[in-house]
């Protein structure tokens, strides 16, 4: 009977154990696993130190968890630090880590947040990049010439490369072809871009488009056949106000003037294109949005409450983050629908983006 | 308080004297904590930059003090106190455009990256030379860039030669090339710090600090 009472009792406290590890194992994973599923908003922090955290959030605004990744500085110190959304995917630059480079970019899986890294064999620290649904290409360069390569970002080989003329400063990609635009700046009083077509499949040259007085651009958009430029910067490096819009198919240029200069990025979303007022160097602007009404060009400017460092059009709305909120508008008359406060974290706001 | 004031009061750092890099290396972090809080006991230390309407070219003095906003003038020189290179605490380089700065790692060696310091380091000194135009800045920035393509040099004390660069080694030699100043007052090694603590030099933005 005590023999009997002690097995008991044994197994009463191995019972007791186990269950103890399992609740005590489950309360240190709940923050990293909790509700990964459940949120629409992922935040990110880091610097050139310290590695990124993403926050996430739910519709409501509701703060759910935060996670921890091995990656610091994504995407500073990228010509282009929009992230591009492919699918389930969201990918990001990340050229540079404390004082490192880093020679890929990263490929994160919103269901999880498992990041995956997409090299290149040329040694190319990418600052510019794009992605489509197979392969990524990236580029670097100084004010002379610059590499692109392209890699099969299932298998991670790098399947071609070339050399360009001028310094690699944005591409975007489109159906078999990446536009790539470079600056020259051989002669420091004729600084000029130009635009560099490209076969997708072997990264061959087309043709080439010059764009005058121009430095550099913080974004690009292909509307159907018209590529548009945001002029951030012209040849004698002074803020402009101009948005450039070249017709693929004639190689006619036309410029619009924006009522504000500090031209950031561009949305596109039916008949209008939206571009933003901002800069890399997070200082203050009057937090204007133009809305380009692509077949009149006629021009309407909003004012947000908060400055648009980072922000999309999804569903119909505008949504924007100064790292502080979020914030939502609604896209006919940029009346803010709804707001929420975000955690914050020790480390600098570089990014957010939305989980369909 | 005046500039040259707060080098005399900070003194450089003492190469001679150190006998390892820990020495040397907490010597840095000791003359950058001199500065941060002469800084931050006298905030008029941060001086409006030479292109500012605030300056007065003339007297080649400032009438008055505008809030300092994180530079894009070509020749501007970058330092930060993150992060450390061997022995070296910091990093430095020098604007060449509004969006492009002209940096040393020792990856890449020489090359031009994007010109956003204050959103990717923590702490930023953005300082400027006495005495010298904005074109001489510009033509400082255009011989650092001049370099590109070359390696790193991690052979600190070797700061005469024009083969390889460390950071803040490139910044000097831009400037001793162009204008005859010398950035390094005390030693063998380059510091960043020596650029912030130079009497040459004053600070026109700090960010963190």
């Amino acid at each position: 009977m005590n023999l009997f009472k002690t097995i008991t009792n044994r197994y009463k406290m191995i019972f007791i154990c186990l269950l103890s590890s399992m609740i005590f194992l489950q309360g240190c994973f709940s923050t990293e696993t909790k509700n990964i599923e459940d949120y629409k908003y992922a935040v990110i922090y880091t610097n050139m130190f310290e590695k990124a955290v993403i926050h996430l959030y739910n519709e409501k605004g509701k703060f759910l968890s935060k996670h921890k990744t091995k990656y610091r500085g994504m995407p500073l110190g990228a010509f282009m630090e929009r992230p591009i959304h492919m699918n389930n995917k969201v990918y990001y630059a990340n050229p540079q880590s404390k004082h490192n480079t880093n020679e890929f970019i990263l490929e994160l899986n919103k269901s999880n947040l498992q990041i995956k890294e997409i090299p290149n064999e040329e040694k190319i620290a990418p600052t510019v990049w794009t992605v489509d649904k197979e392969f990524a290409y990236m580029s670097e360069g100084d004010l002379t010439s610059s590499k692109l390569a392209k890699t099969n970002i299932a298998t991670g080989k790098q399947v071609a490369s070339t050399k360009l003329k001028g310094e690699a400063n944005y591409m975007i990609e489109h159906s078999d072809k990446l536009y790539v635009l470079t600056f020259i700046h051989s002669n420091p009083d004729d600084i000029y871009g130009i635009i560099n077509v490209i076969n997708k499949k072997d990264l061959s040259l087309i043709e080439t488009i010059k764009i005058d007085d121009m430095m550099y651009s913080s974004d690009m958009e292909l509307v159907d056949n018209d590529l548009f430029l945001v002029k951030t910067s012209d040849g004698k490096d002074n803020q402009s106000n101009e948005l450039i819009k070249i017709n693929l198919m004639n190689k006619k240029i036309e410029k619009i003037t924006l009522p504000f200069k500090s031209l950031s990025d561009m949305h596109v979303h039916k008949d209008h294109m939206f571009i933003t007022q901002g800069n890399s160097f997070l200082e203050p602007t009057e937090k204007k949005i133009a809305k380009l009404h692509l077949n009149s060009s006629k021009i309407d400017v909003f004012t947000t409450e908060i400055e648009n460092y980072v922000s999309y059009i999804h569903e119909d709305q505008f949504i924007t983050s100064d790292g502080t909120k979020i914030q939502i508008y609604n896209l006919d008359n940029f009346k803010k629908e709804k707001e929420f406060k975000l955690e914050g974290d020790e480390s600098l706001f570089t990014s957010f983006f939305i989980n369909d | 308080m005046s500039l040259c004031m707060l080098s005399v009061i900070l003194p450089a750092v003492s190469h001679a004297n150190s006998t390892s890099s820990e020495d040397i290396v907490q010597q840095q972090l000791e003359t950058f904590e001199r500065v941060e809080k002469e800084i931050e006991s006298d905030p008029e230390l941060v001086q409006p930059d030479k292109n500012s309407s605030s300056y007065n070219f003339k007297a080649n003095n400032f009438q008055a003090l505008a809030a300092p906003s994180y530079p894009k003038r070509k020749g501007v020189i970058l330092v930060t106190k993150d992060g450390k290179f061997g022995s070296l605490v910091g990093h430095a380089g020098i604007i060449y455009s509004e969006t492009k700065t002209v940096e040393s790692f020792p990856e890449k060696g020489v090359k031009t990256y994007d010109n956003d310091w204050n959103t990717k380091y923590k702490t930023v000194y953005a300082v400027t030379t006495k005495g010298t135009t904005v074109a001489q800045d510009a033509k400082a920035a255009d011989r650092a860039y001049s370099h590109k393509g070359k390696p790193y040099n991690w052979e600190f004390t070797n700061i005469n030669t024009t083969k390889k660069f460390y950071c803040s080694q490139l910044v000097y030699e831009a400037y001793k090339y162009t204008t005859g100043l010398n950035l390094n007052h005390s030693g063998r090694i380059v510091f960043p710090i020596d650029l912030v603590n130079s009497s040459h030099t004053y600070i026109i933005y700090t960010k963190g600090v």
